[in-house]
């Protein structure tokens, strides 16, 4: 399965976020989209997710049955800040899901899939309200698990994790990339360089790879700075 | 005092400049060709910066006049048509005593006033505060002189009194307020109180202010209070004392403590777009007793699917959101309608001739109904509640239709009540009063509850089409006003036409039907597409 993106444009005003981006993400892969703040890496993921209408260029899906335009099903969108119905408990939630996703899964046992994300009895009939940040972004995770789209973004995941909670929420994505098409976005060159297996730069509105083997080399770091680094800043400094 | 005077104005003419460029984006056609480096345009916004100083000043007489003739003259002379000259003299003087002088002295005070320019001159540009008050309330109350002269000379000369004392009355006014000031100073600094900032005080001097102010023109009374003012003792001594204040104004050593007052960082007044973020918010925040009822209510619902399990669990958590404003319209109802029947036992004849009007009032239930109904309030905790967070999910947003007929049936519910309960005061009143036709009082029912699906589907169905709240709860599409507009005019249609209670009733039920089957249509085929977190 591919995710085909071509020459995709989005402005807002003036001010011109994708200038042609382009891109082929491959399935089994965990990719990590870098770009300084305000690069468009929201505005990328709100156009591959239907939130923002695409000004031009294309996103195709590619899979066994062919190859066909990216609709909104076929994307899983979790969010940074968790938004989850609050008024409802995580089992009604997740009860509610499973009702409305009857035709895309045999198992509906919710408390089984509660115990992928190990979370506690107690825990799943709290209200949503209650729950802290990790435990939302489980519940979040927890709706791909069950509907598997075959592309998940994921905008700034693991922000204001503790250190369990990032560790299990790495893991689950490493088990989820079998099967889907991961994209997550951040500015964190570590989690860049710990969970995902490629490197994609947004930088002038355009998507470029960087080279697998400089993930793991000891100038990675500089190297990056230098291609995200603009020509007024770098001549500031 | 002079160059705090220029600093003030610059940033008081930029922001009117800035703001003028962001409302002219907004227009119509013209409003895109407006790009937002006109914000760095410093040539452009020089020229745009005199237009905007005119206009202030053309607005500070305009305003003066407006009052004047608008809360002042105009209810004396178009209310009271039959007075004498003396005698309008006489109520215009008591009302703008009243409202100016009382109301103003203690509401429209700027001295302690929180204002985002005093805490942004003052604690974030260290602007010196004993500088920034004095040149603050130096050009308002030298421009509240200069704007009041022509608006008082105007409306006094129309009630037959010399220029001079017109002169006179802007003078006493103006170093009245001056006065004023400098009492809500010291009495902040002898006991700590800032008065502007008790809103029961405030709203009371309001209330007292336009309830004394007004009373005599709806008692046929004629005050001679306001008499004093044109009396030149009067004038003297509050000439006297408003220039000793704006001396004490001047030389007042303890401004920074004033300044401090108003401007605390976390004071809501200080972002006035906040605070109606935060009080919509309060008007849809569901009570924690409802949400604490979780249990029994999963397993209440547990044989419920879907988005009919999600619905039920959303209104029964949400009980005293809906239920709330519904059962205070039932009270009210119940209320008029026993006190329509007391009216028809107690004064069967007044009764009777009233009941005679019956066939007129009938388009009346549209505006009643209208304002009665609960769908706009559910809509409202709706997306707030749940939808904000929902909606930003495809398969949800896929779903509109589903979920638009389940709370449209649960909503006309809630509507349908209170249609049954102002049906019934109706009736009570009807047979009570008697003289009204069975068939006529059969059709109001029927209007009634027509009326109240009509709007259950309305509100419900603009929701979903129209997606009008933002994220702070605000109005942001226009059409939204646009088709209410509309819905309003078909009131007022009705009540040119005259139009008959049969006529009406099978108007109203014919439209309420199209407007379900269109309803129906339109949320499946747009709904996908327009409801969405704007």
């Amino acid at each position: 399965m591919e995710l085909i993106l071509q020459g995709i444009t989005k402005s807002f005003g003036d001010k011109k976020v994708l200038q042609g981006a382009g891109f082929h993400f491959q399935k089994g892969n965990i990719y990590g989209l870098l770009g300084r703040n305000g690069a468009g890496k929201t505005t990328l993921f709100n156009c591959l997710s239907g939130e923002t209408k695409i000004d031009g260029g294309h996103a195709r899906l590619k899979d066994e049955g062919g190859e066909r335009k990216l609709v909104e099903e076929d994307i899983g969108y979790v969010y940074s800040l968790p938004i989850l119905p609050e008024f409802l408990t995580g089992y009604e939630f997740i009860k509610f899901y499973l009702d409305i996703n009857r035709d895309k899964q045999p198992d509906s046992n919710i408390d089984a899939y509660f115990d992928k994300i190990s979370m506690s009895r107690e825990d799943r009939h709290r209200l949503i309200k209650n729950y802290s940040h990790g435990m939302k972004n489980k519940i979040q995770m927890l709706l791909f698990l069950i509907s598997k789209p075959p592309v998940i973004l994921l905008d700034e995941p693991l922000t204001s994790f503790d250190v369990i909670v990032a560790h299990e929420m790495k893991n689950m994505l490493r088990e989820m990339k079998r099967d889907h098409i991961l994209i997550f976005s951040t500015h964190i060159l570590q989690l860049a360089t710990d969970l995902c297996d490629e490197l994609v730069v947004l930088n002038n509105g355009q998507l470029s790879a960087v080279p697998t083997d400089l993930l793991h080399s000891a100038e990675f770091e500089q190297r990056i700075i230098s291609l995200l680094k603009d020509d007024d800043h770098a001549e500031n400094i | 005092m002079l160059r705090t005077f220029s600093t003030l104005f610059s940033i008081r003419t930029s922001s009117t400049v800035n703001r003028l460029i962001y409302y002219a984006q907004m227009l119509p056609l013209v409003g895109s060709r407006i790009k937002n480096t006109q914000y760095a345009n410093l040539e452009g916004k020089k020229a745009i910066a005199i237009i905007a100083f005119l206009l202030n000043i053309v607005w500070g007489f305009v305003s003066k006049l407006a009052f004047l003739g608008l809360m002042v003259y105009l209810p004396v002379v178009a209310l009271n048509g039959g007075l004498s000259q003396e005698d309008q003299l006489s109520l215009f003087l008591h009302i703008f005593l009243l409202l100016s002088f009382v109301m103003a002295g203690v509401a429209g005070i700027t001295v302690l006033e929180t204002k985002r320019e005093k805490y942004i001159a003052v604690k974030l540009m260290r602007m010196q505060p004993t500088a920034y008050m004095q040149a603050s309330l130096g050009y308002r109350y030298c421009s509240y002189f200069i704007y009041y002269i022509p608006a008082l000379l105007l409306f006094t000369s129309l009630l037959n009194v010399p220029v001079l004392q017109g002169m006179a009355l802007a003078v006493s006014v103006t170093l009245w307020r001056v006065l004023c000031e400098y009492l809500h100073l010291k009495l902040f600094q002898k006991t700590g109180i800032v008065l502007v900032k008790n809103t029961a005080a405030v709203w009371l001097a309001i209330g007292l202010g336009y309830g004394v102010a007004y009373a005599p023109i709806l008692l046929n009374w004629i005050p001679y209070s306001g008499e004093l003012l044109l009396l030149w003792p009067v004038t003297m001594v509050i000439a006297v004392l408003g220039a000793n204040a704006a001396v004490r104004l001047k030389r007042y050593s303890e401004y920074r403590t004033a300044v401090d007052a108003a401007t605390k960082r976390d004071d809501p007044l200080l972002n006035i777009g906040q605070m109606f973020k935060e009080a919509n918010k309060k008007q849809v925040k569901s009570k924690d007793i409802d949400l604490t009822l979780t249990v029994g209510q999963s397993e209440q619902y547990k044989n419920r699917e879907g988005y009919a399990y999600l619905n039920s669990l959303f209104f029964a958590r949400h009980r005293s959101l809906l239920l709330r404003p519904l059962w205070n319209r039932l009270a009210i109802i119940c209320a008029i309608g026993v006190f329509g029947v007391t009216f028809a036992i107690v004064d069967p004849e007044k009764a009777s001739s009233l009941a005679a009007k019956w066939s007129t009032g009938i388009p009346w239930l549209i505006w009643v109904m209208n304002l009665l109904s609960i769908g706009e309030r559910a809509c409202k905790a709706i997306f707030y509640n749940c939808d904000l967070s929902l909606m930003r999910y495809s398969f949800y947003r896929n779903a509109a239709d589903q979920h638009f007929r389940q709370r449209l049936f649960r909503i006309c519910g809630l509507n349908l009540a209170l249609a049954v309960v102002l049906g019934a005061a109706l009736t009570g009143f009807a047979l009570t009063a008697g003289g009204i036709p069975t068939e006529e009082l059969l059709l109001t029912l029927v209007c009634a509850i027509a009326l109240s699906v009509f709007f259950s589907i309305h509100h419900l169905f603009l929701y979903y089409i129209l997606q009008p709240y933002s994220t702070e709860l605000n109005m942001k599409n226009p059409f939204f006003f646009v088709v209410n507009i509309v819905v309003s005019f078909a009131f007022v249609l009705a009540l040119i036409l005259k139009a008959d209670a049969t006529g009406l009733a099978i108007t109203i039920v014919a439209i309420t039907i199209a407007y379900f089957m269109t309803a129906l249509i339109l949320v499946k085929r747009w709904g996908p597409r327009t409801f969405r977190v704007k």
